[in-house]
């Protein structure tokens, strides 16, 4: 396994990349000639050869594809009217800092907020939120708080960490609605079929008969958005039934009785009603986890979108916890980060923005639990345990509220934000309200993107700068510190002249606004070579000599640590919570009920393989997978209400309406309509409205006033909300592709 | 013993994830050829219709 990432005779070049057409991160081998990507193969190690997908394999079709951007733009119409003269990269940094530096001198630095996917840009390098503290700016927002940054930041309410969990190694593994499949989040799936092959279990919890519902032990088809009234049917089983491990919860877990008397509320009889499954079948399901030597509840973005989620993302804490599954082999691995490699969140500064300013950042008095108020409580335990104060795993862990930062952008409620800068983030169709986000948006004096192809979000912006892709960069992927892995990326392929990284592009802002001495690294790879100072080596000698590290790992350190919460324990009922306001025990929070006018649940935010988040529509050969987007509905659903296979409908809430065709489909719940995220028509650019954005975004559909909010994070109830399908034609302006002509 | 077990298993993936071939670099990349031997196999599934890279129309 030999790199030949510097080209050979034929000017062509090989290396191993960390792949971000996803958020999972395959590692790959690329290949270019002649500073253009030709072909992504499997890894050369057997171990890892079957981490790939179709999305992969089609990254030269992105990385070379006619409509990237090139050259960066400037808005010369009307915000959003799509109209732009081409200008050079140096004079857009200029104006950018020039006019950031108006906005933040009228408005103060908490008038600018950057929102960006560490996913898209494969990272941040630390340096978007190290800008963003130097001059006292609070507000970054991400699609990881709809999206496990959020998971991270409310598992370490319980026990100080967001675990990694041993799939490998699982006697049991639970899968809450989340899917993972051949193509999608692949090296999971290869994982859970390997676990199948060698005897696990596995339980899955959907209101369909997911592909993962199909092959499990125990399936569990259960009403959308009702995950934490099942686990505290759960808990109580498991602990009327004296399944847990008791050693381990007299010794190092606080709020048992508490916790006992919370579950008692919840008898399987209620939590039956709640969820639509069989009480003896919820027994069941939780005799088999609490019994496994070694079981695992994998991260879900399911229970991450629900009106009571941070008390389904404490459920799975606790029952990690009391089943004795923490930090065990077949359990959840509290890995801490990798020694010899600077965590971002190092990198970010958080100690250079004042205490005054991060008590600013939106969603800290209303929503805390995962912004900055939250991580301050944490500090010193984090750096007690894990010797790091600040660690942001999963970009997660110090963020404002999307929603807040949005009408905040709209209203000036509580205060102005008036710079808005969107990094590979399609942010109008990433956060809920898309009404709303328009709206925010078209109140701004100052709002850049920086992409690889123009989008809806960035056809509302001012300036507009091409990015680079993963086969152009070297990096060093981390995991976001959710697990200790250090996996190489190397660059094959050249970038556009004109584009940048996101390095270069906060380096080159810095150094306009007045923080050179902060941003000392000339190349990207001084930056890498910063972060492996502790390990003694340079980021070349890492590229020459491994492919990927990890530490050899310890089980159940904690014997000496303690976790990292104000207790030193697994916090069943958590202080975090109490002293900021909040129940300390988890508990069910219904959700609106489906009506005589809107009788489906609906849920929404659901991926398909060929796209990642809102991209790819654009490539010929993912977008051929799949044309159009698709309703779910059961086929009794269907036939009451005149729905035909393959005809447009129209779907409607009370906040919006969105288009897509109908797939009838035995797989689903009764009464559940199963929506998918992110659609745009990149196609009908200069035809129909901000290239379809308004069309089939799921983002339409769901609101996020304060009713309708999880009360600890404040985000928005994504899985079984109110709705209403009726057959209608296919929306006007569609391409040929999307209408199968 | 699983713990045990589990610490061997990461210390060889290192020895496999280097650029390394000689050594104990070399013989973890050889035990892990032969555990994975014939683990993959050409997968249609990954290769993309040559006329489905064209533009959306």
């Amino acid at each position: 396994m030999t790199s030949t990432a510097l080209p050979d005779a034929t000017n062509t070049r090989t290396g191993y990349s960390v792949c971000s057409i996803c958020d999972i991160g395959c590692q790959l081998r690329t290949t270019a000639k002649d500073g253009l990507v030709e072909r992504i193969q499997a890894h050369d190690s057997p171990a890892l050869a079957r981490n790939i997908c179709y999305k992969g394999t089609a990254a030269p079709h992105i990385h070379n594809h006619a409509d990237r951007l090139r050259v960066p733009l400037k808005r010369v119409g009307a915000r959003g009217e799509d109209r732009w003269e081409e200008i050079s990269y140096e004079q857009a940094m200029d104006e950018i800092a020039e006019r950031l530096r108006g906005v933040i001198d009228r408005y103060g630095p908490e008038a600018f907020a950057v929102s960006t996917s560490g996913w898209n840009t494969q990272t941040t390098y630390g340096l978007d939120r190290r800008f963003m503290n130097l001059l006292g700016a609070p507000n970054w927002i991400s699609g990881v708080s709809l999206c496990a940054g959020n998971t991270a930041a409310v598992n370490r309410l319980t026990y100080g960490w967001f675990p990694f969990p041993d799939i490998g190694n699982a006697d049991c593994v639970v899968l809450l609605g989340h899917n993972p499949r051949k193509h999608s989040w692949t090296p999971i799936y290869n994982q859970i079929e390997s676990a199948r092959k060698r005897g696990a279990k596995t339980i899955v919890v959907d209101p369909r008969v997911s592909d993962q519902a199909e092959n499990a032990t125990i399936h569990l088809q259960i009403n959308a958005g009702t995950d934490a009234a099942l686990l505290l049917g759960w808990a109580k089983v498991i602990i009327d039934e004296g399944l847990y491990d008791k050693d381990f919860v007299r010794d190092y877990c606080v709020g048992f009785k508490e916790l006992s008397e919370r579950v008692d509320e919840y008898p399987l009889e209620r939590v039956a009603e709640i969820t639509g499954v069989d009480a003896e079948q919820i027994a069941e399901a939780a005799r088999v986890y609490a019994n496994a030597d070694g079981a695992v509840i994998p991260w879900t973005p399911i229970t991450d979108q629900q009106l009571d989620s941070t008390s389904g993302i404490r459920l799975q804490s606790i029952l990690r916890a009391i089943t004795g599954n923490l930090d065990v082999v077949g359990g959840e691995l509290l890995n801490g980060t990798h020694p010899g490699y600077r965590t971002e969140a190092e990198i970010h500064l958080h100690d250079a923005i004042s205490p005054e300013q991060r008590a600013k950042q939106l969603g800290y008095d209303k929503h805390p639990a995962y912004t900055y108020r939250t991580a301050e409580i944490l500090k010193p335990h984090l750096e007690r345990v894990w010797g790091e104060p600040w660690v942001d795993q999963v970009m997660g862990c110090h963020m404002a509220n999307p929603t807040e930062v949005f009408r905040a952008m709209a209203d000036a409620d509580p205060y102005p934000v008036k710079a808005f800068f969107a990094l590979g983030n399609n942010a109008l169709l990433s956060y809920p309200n898309q009404h709303q986000i328009r709206r925010a948006m078209m109140n701004q004096d100052l709002i850049v993107a920086h992409e690889i192809f123009m989008t809806p979000t960035a056809m509302l912006a001012d300036y507009v700068l091409p990015g680079d892709v993963f086969s152009e960069r070297n990096h060093i992927a981390d995991t976001w510190a959710w697990s200790s892995r250090l996996t190489l990326s190397e660059q094959v392929a050249d970038a556009p002249d004109q584009a940048s990284s996101t390095f270069q592009f906060w380096t080159d802002l810095a150094h306009r606004m007045d923080l050179a001495e902060h941003f000392p690294w000339e190349t990207l790879e001084a930056l890498l070579d910063h972060r492996l100072e502790p390990s003694g080596i340079r980021f070349e000698e890492f590229r020459s000599t491994k492919i990927m590290d990890m530490p050899v790992p310890k089980f159940r350190k904690y014997r000496k640590t303690g976790f990292a919460t104000p207790s030193g324990k697994v916090e069943l009922a958590s202080s975090i919570l109490g002293e900021l306001g909040f129940d300390p025990l988890p508990y069910h929070r219904p959700a609106p009920e489906p009506t005589a006018e809107y009788p489906y649940r609906v849920f929404s935010g659901v991926r398909e393989d060929p796209f990642f988040q809102t991209g790819q529509r654009n490539i010929g050969v993912l977008r051929r997978r799949m044309p159009a987007p698709n309703f779910f509905v059961h086929p009794i659903d269907a036939a009451r209400d005149g729905l035909v296979d393959g005809e447009w409908g129209r779907l409607e809430t009370e906040h919006g309406h969105v288009y897509a065709k109908i797939s009838i489909q035995d797989s689903m719940r009764p009464g559940h309509l199963r929506v998918p995220h992110g659609w745009w028509y990149p196609e009908t650019r200069g035809s129909v409205d901000l290239a379809g954005a308004f069309v089939s975004s799921d983002a339409v559909l769901t609101t996020d006033t304060d009713e309708l909010l999880d009360y600890e994070q404040g985000i928005p109830h994504f899985k079984g909300y109110p709705g209403r399908l009726v057959a209608c034609d296919p929306p006007e302006g569609m391409s040929a592709t999307t209408l199968g002509e | 013993m699983r713990e045990l077990k589990a610490a061997f298993m990461t210390r060889l993936a290192r020895r496999a994830m280097t650029s390394s071939t000689s050594g104990l670099d070399g013989l973890a990349k050889s035990m892990l050829q032969r555990a994975g031997s014939g683990a993959r196999k050409p997968d249609p599934e990954l290769e993309h219709p040559d006329d489905w890279d064209r533009p959306i129309d």
